[in-house]
């Protein structure tokens, strides 16, 4: 199946996810013998190495290089047939390449952040097998290896929310995380089965080759009662999978609970790579969401919500990390509109800004959180600055990047789809989209400067005893927000000059033909060619400023503005610092009735059926005896053993004969 | 006139016997040889009575080697019987269980 | 037959049972070596054995051509069938011996325990190259009583001697049953070759079929008790229990084959007549098979005792194959022998790597906390055990998928939705194991034998079960070209 077309070295291509691969297992097999310097040498040395030749790879699909092919073809019986290959092109390309430099960021950063933890070498273990699940599931060419990549990043963030297992809260957001994503994944995989089945395979090629006619043959199915096009169904269950991956309203709720896993899993899993896998998918499948009006119509409405609902909700929270946590909802949201109004470049293009100068954001608040002894209340920090002047500086960078002032690398991304949806007509959706987005703009820089002016600005509020402990983190933690810091300054500007990643010109533009647009509604051709009133285009930028302005009038210096904001509006603060009650919904529709239904189970199902029985004392028990009444008929006494066999020969015999 | 039924009925006989003996015996080890011996010449008669009775002769040969094989079996559990009563002081059946369940 | 004349001719094409001569004349060669060494140089009878038996799957490999050969004036067949299985079994038995290097070590007259190994590995090897049941007796029988003997090998310790006596007493009445059940064949169709029976019985008047029942009855009760097929099962847990463990790792495989092809050529070739009758039975035997051994495992605390119960379940299993009696079924019951060989060889060295005073790693608490002392042998204990559990993407997944497949497919369902059932209660025990070495706290003081050959044997059998997990088309393939002389 496939013509393998390649212009890239397999052996390189092979290399990239299999070298942390193998550092995972060297750490996760052998980690007890080795000593933690050598763990964290050898899966750093390996993500280093994956990073490189991804680089590498990335400069050669510059020049137009590709690959497409199948390595192996695990056939199972009865025709199903399962290819593991990979496809390489521009949007795998630039994935391949945030993916690992984050990732090798994060490695180095973890050297010093996780130093002394009895779990060190586990956790190098995970996030070495974490960053060769995220490469399988953006380099496969077909949809087992992007559904086997999905459910292993899933895995393994699991994991690592969960690795201090001995804390109550990680042990419960694990599982949080764990459940809402299987919600998603239920999604995803009814969309993967909806493909095999319509298109009989899961090969990518094949299937966007087949999409077209197959739009034109007019499939429909019925779904509770709901006739809708077959396209519109496989698109909406794959997103739903989206939904619950990148967080998305209402799937959004694991997210920031997610924040009580280790910081560098917070940067890598929850804000650059996996949470991103989501976007990924859309864009990946860009060829198929193309011919569904009504799944565009959800990813946009979804993502605006989304964006502009956890903006809100970031206003005023008071730890550090749900802060940024939020905010990432809030930007995945951006990703989703833009790729919902067909403007995909500049969705992925925000993606690995955002990549950028989020996880530096979780790095720099890391490196705070470790000075000030696992504090995270933004509220008993202030004046860090003087004691920390690298992360100060860095996190300053990530924060005007995010809140998208020019040149930082958020302004560029996240412009561009501000702009692509104000110019795509959905009807209202686009509209609500548009506004969405733009109010999410103040709020965004509001709610990143509030935090940063907290933080490092405003009156010391840092209890005494810690104050001894306050200083800079050791280099291992901020040469990687360094680097990270020259991706959140420079991305933007490189993506647009260099890259000209924007260029909606489908064939010439960087991205070719990996994703797909119709032309009968591409935003990013119509910006060109007709150019929209300068106000309009600026409008974000000021917002941004605005946003900006209000955090330093509330919070640069110490204030009672924001307490009095509060307690006039004390109903919108609560639901807000409430988060909307969207767990407390939950735990009324979902959690009671289940748990009433688990109790149910347990002990009229579970204790009466199954362990007490109403005849024979239950299944466990009958078995349990019959294996106490064979235990007993092995008497060890030869004769009966004979008896036995007699016995067998004779009543087979007689069988026989009764029968004949 | 005796006939192949005959023959047959008799080894049955015997075979029974065998096992019977086999399972109802409870005392003595030697005595369970004893009835395999006689399950094994139970099977003999039956081959040389089909032998002459078919008039062929390939059955006649096979109880050449079931004596042969009976034989070196004799010699094996025999020898089994001397390890085991070394150890356990015994050659009672019901003395054969320390292992069991 | 009829015309014989003496003397005999030579036979010809005797180069076919070259893998047999040569193990014939190593045997008795290492017999006699074994004199004129020192007490501490007996280790190089083991090697001794275990190049011979390379070099017999050379030869075998050499031998053997697409389709099938006589020789010994047709006594003798050399088929892919044989060949495949002999090559499982001397793979079972370098295993075997590489588990005895250690474990045998301190024994008394250690050389002829491996001569011993070679005679009973030369008798199962007629047995699959038989095709009448002359040669298939001899091959049995020599089997047999070098097996007995290895069992009461320990000659002072009373288990090792109580196991044998028990397996012998009931082997020879077995062996009683099977010779009975034979002559009345004989005397139906005047025949021993498997063949002419088949023909025989088809042409055999309806008068004989009472005496046809007869014989087939108590030749399956022959056969059956040498695959631990219950009722004829229950020599299994005291012979496992009491035997040298080496010896039961070779016991629970190598014979199980040999007892099989034996089966698989005794069904297909010479009862084909009787197959309504005899699947009948063999559906019952199968069920009840199934259920005695997954259910009495449970209740076992020594891990030797348990895998013989596990082994009355997997026969069972494996008996579902042939009771499809389609190509789908045998080469389903030949993947079975040949995952089942590497979990069972793999999970028996780990067993005698744990052996300490004769005894540890015989109870299921040693296992406990086995995790936190050597990673290695738990990771590779718990693949195999999840593989003989038949979880998903191990190689014991796909021997059950198999045969349930075949038997589903010729209208078993009924016996494969029990054996599913009881797959899942057989995961069970197995589970327990991995509870034990992952959850729980050690109790014991370990004391590993650190023997380079047996950590290879563990290390491939659980790699073997993961790449078989992931890739089983080469084996299944294998095992469906395997059947060219059996169909």
């Amino acid at each position: 199946m496939g013509e393998t077309i390649t212009t890239l070295n397999t052996l390189e291509l092979l290399a990239i996810p299999a070298l942390p691969l193998i550092a995972a297992l060297a750490a996760g097999l052998f980690g007890w013998a080795l000593k933690e310097t050598l763990t964290h040498w050898i899966t750093c040395l390996a993500v280093i190495a994956a990073a490189a030749l991804s680089i590498d790879i990335f400069v050669q699909v510059l020049d137009g290089a590709s690959f497409y092919g199948n390595f192996w073809t695990w056939m199972l019986s009865d025709g199903f047939i399962v290819p593991i290959g990979m496809m390489i092109d521009p949007l795998t390309a630039i994935m391949m390449i945030t993916v690992t430099i984050v990732s090798a960021c994060v490695h180095i950063y973890t050297i010093g952040y996780m130093h002394g933890d009895p779990g060190y070498s586990r956790f190098f273990s995970y996030i070495s097998a974490f960053t060769f699940s995220m490469l399988v599931l953006v380099m496969g060419n077909n949809f087992f290896t992007l559904f086997f990549g999905w459910e292993a990043v899933g895995l393994f963030s699991y994991l690592l929310i969960g690795f201090w297992f001995k804390r109550e809260p990680a042990n419960y957001a694990a599982l949080k995380a764990f459940i809402v994503n299987r919600v998603g994944d239920f999604g995803f995989l009814i969309g993967v089965l909806a493909t095999w089945y319509y298109f009989g395979t899961v090969d990518y090629h094949q299937v966007f080759a087949a999409v077209s006619s197959f739009v034109l043959e007019g499939h429909t199915l019925n779904f509770l009662g709901w006739e809708m096009d077959a396209i519109t169904f496989i698109c909406l269950a794959l997103f739903i999978g989206a939904m619950g991956k990148s967080g998305q309203v209402p799937l959004h709720v694991w997210l920031p609970d997610s924040m009580e896993g280790p910081t560098p899993i917070s940067a890598l899993i929850h804000a650059a790579t996996m949470v991103t896998a989501g976007v990924f998918m859309v864009a990946r499948l860009s060829p198929m969401f193309e011919f569904s009006e009504t799944a565009l119509a959800a990813v946009t409405l979804v993502g605006a919500l989304t964006a502009w609902m956890c903006a809100t909700i970031g206003l005023v929270q008071n730890d550090i990390k749900r802060v940024i946590a939020y905010s990432t909802c809030s930007q995945l949201g951006y990703m989703f509109v833009a790729c919902g109004v067909s403007a995909y470049s500049a969705g992925i293009f925000h993606l690995m800004t955002h990549a950028y100068f989020k996880s530096l954001l979780f790095l720099a608040a890391g490196s705070v959180i470790h000075a000030v002894l696992a504090e995270q209340d933004i509220r008993k920090m202030g004046q860090l600055r003087k004691y920390m002047p690298i992360t100060y500086v860095t996190m300053l960078i990530a924060a005007l990047a995010l809140s998208g002032i020019p040149p930082f690398a958020g302004f560029w991304s996240k412009d561009l789809i501000i702009e692509a949806a104000m110019v795509r007509d959905m009807g209202w959706v686009s509209d609500v989209a548009y506004y969405a987005l733009l109010s999410g703009v103040v709020m965004t820089a509001f709610y990143t400067f509030r935090m940063f002016f907290l933080t490092f600005h405003n009156t010391d509020r840092v209890p005494a005893e810690t104050k001894a402990h306050v200083h800079e983190s050791p280099k291992v933690i901020t040469v990687p927000l360094m680097i990270l810091a020259i991706g959140a300054f420079g991305s933007g500007m490189w993506g647009v000059y260099a890259l000209d990643i924007t260029n909606p010109e489908v064939i010439n533009g960087f991205f070719g033909n990996a994703l797909f647009v119709m032309d009968a509604h591409n935003p990013l051709m119509e910006l060109e060619h007709e150019p929209h009133h300068a106000f309009y285009l600026s409008m974000p930028f000021w917002m941004a400023i605005g946003g900006i302005g209000l955090a330093f009038v509330f919070y640069f210096k110490e204030s009672a503005m924001p307490a009095k904001l509060a307690s006039t509006f004390s109903g919108v603060h609560a639901f807000l610092l409430n988060k909307w009650y969207w767990d407390e919904l939950y735990e009324k529709i979902f959690l009671r009735p289940a748990q009433c239904l688990g109790t149910f189970f347990w002990q009229k199902a579970d204790l009466a059926i199954i362990d007490k029985g109403m005849i024979h004392g239950g299944i466990v028990d009958s078995v349990l005896a019959g294996a106490a009444k064979l235990r007993r008929m092995q008497t060890g006494m030869v004769y009966h053993y004979a008896y036995g066999m007699v016995i067998g020969v004779f009543g087979l015999l007689t069988w026989l004969m009764l029968k004949a | 006139m005796i006939g192949l039924s005959d023959y047959l009925i008799v080894a049955a006989c015997l075979f029974l016997l065998g096992v019977i003996g086999l399972f109802l015996n409870r005392k003595n080890v030697i005595t369970i040889l004893m009835c395999i011996e006689l399950i094994l010449l139970a099977v003999n008669i039956n081959f040389v009575a089909f032998s002459h009775y078919l008039q062929d002769i390939s059955g006649q040969i096979f109880v050449f080697f079931v004596l042969t094989v009976a034989a070196s079996e004799v010699a094996v559990g025999l020898a089994i019987l001397v390890a085991f009563y070394r150890t356990r002081r015994s050659i009672d059946v019901e003395d054969i269980n320390s292992l069991q369940g | 037959m009829a015309n014989v004349t003496f003397p005999f001719p030579y036979p010809q094409h005797l180069e076919l049972m070259l893998p047999e001569i040569i193990i014939a004349i190593m045997a008795m060669v290492l017999l006699i070596w074994d004199l004129f060494l020192g007490k501490d140089k007996k280790g190089w009878i083991a090697y001794a054995a275990i190049a011979t038996c390379v070099a017999t799957a050379f030869a075998t490999i050499q031998v053997t051509t697409g389709g099938a050969l006589t020789t010994f004036y047709g006594y003798f067949v050399l088929d892919p069938f044989a060949s495949f299985s002999k090559l499982l079994m001397l793979l079972a038995t370098v295993f075997a011996v590489i588990l005895s290097l250690d474990y045998m070590k301190d024994e008394e007259n250690v050389g002829e325990y491996y001569c011993l190994i070679l005679f009973a590995l030369l008798g199962m090897m007629l047995m699959v190259s038989a095709n009448n049941f002359v040669t298939m007796y001899l091959g049995l029988e020599l089997m047999a009583l070098s097996v007995y003997v290895l069992v009461g090998y320990q000659r002072d310790v009373l288990r090792s001697s109580e196991a044998a006596l028990k397996y012998f007493i009931l082997g020879a009445l077995s062996s009683g049953m099977l010779l009975y059940g034979i002559t009345f064949l004989y005397g139906v169709t005047a025949s021993f070759g498997f063949d002419a029976i088949g023909a025989g019985l088809v042409n055999a008047n309806n008068s004989a079929h009472g005496v046809v029942m007869l014989g087939m009855v108590f030749v399956l009760a022959g056969l059956v008790f040498k695959v631990s097929i219950a009722p004829f099962h229950m020599w299994t847990p005291d012979t496992y229990e009491g035997a040298p463990t080496p010896v039961t790792a070779f016991i629970s495989v190598a014979p199980k084959v040999a007892g099989f092809v034996v089966f698989m050529r005794v069904l297909h070739d010479a009862l084909p007549a009787v197959q309504a009758d005899y699947t009948m039975i063999l559906v019952v035997l199968a069920a009840l098979t199934i259920v005695v051994g997954n259910v009495a495992a449970i209740a076992q605390r020594n891990i030797k005792r348990m895998l013989a119960y596990s082994t009355i379940g997997h026969v069972g299993f494996v008996l579902m194959g042939l009771i499809a009696a389609n190509e789908a079924g045998y080469a389903g019951s030949l993947v079975y022998l040949t995952v089942y060989l590497f979990m069972n060889m793999g999970v028996f060295a780990i067993i005698v790597l744990m052996r300490r005073d004769g005894i540890q790693g015989e109870l299921l608490d040693d296992f406990a906390g086995l995790s936190k002392v050597r990673p290695g042998y738990a990771l590779a204990m718990g693949l195999l055990l999840f593989s003989l559990a038949g979880i998903p993407f191990l190689a014991g997944f796909w021997a059950k998928y198999v045969v349930f497949m075949a038997a589903i497919e010729t209208g078993h369902l009924y016996l494969a939705l029990l054996a599913i059932v009881f797959s899942v209660v057989g995961c069970f025990y197995y589970l327990r194991v991995i509870k034990y070495m992952y959850f729980d706290d050690v109790r014991i003081e370990f004391n590993f034998i650190e023997s380079i050959p047996m950590k290879m044997t563990v290390v491939v059998t659980a790699l073997a079960v993961t790449a078989i997990g992931l890739y089983p088309d080469p084996v299944m393939a294998i095992c469906k070209q395997a059947l060219v002389g059996l169909i």
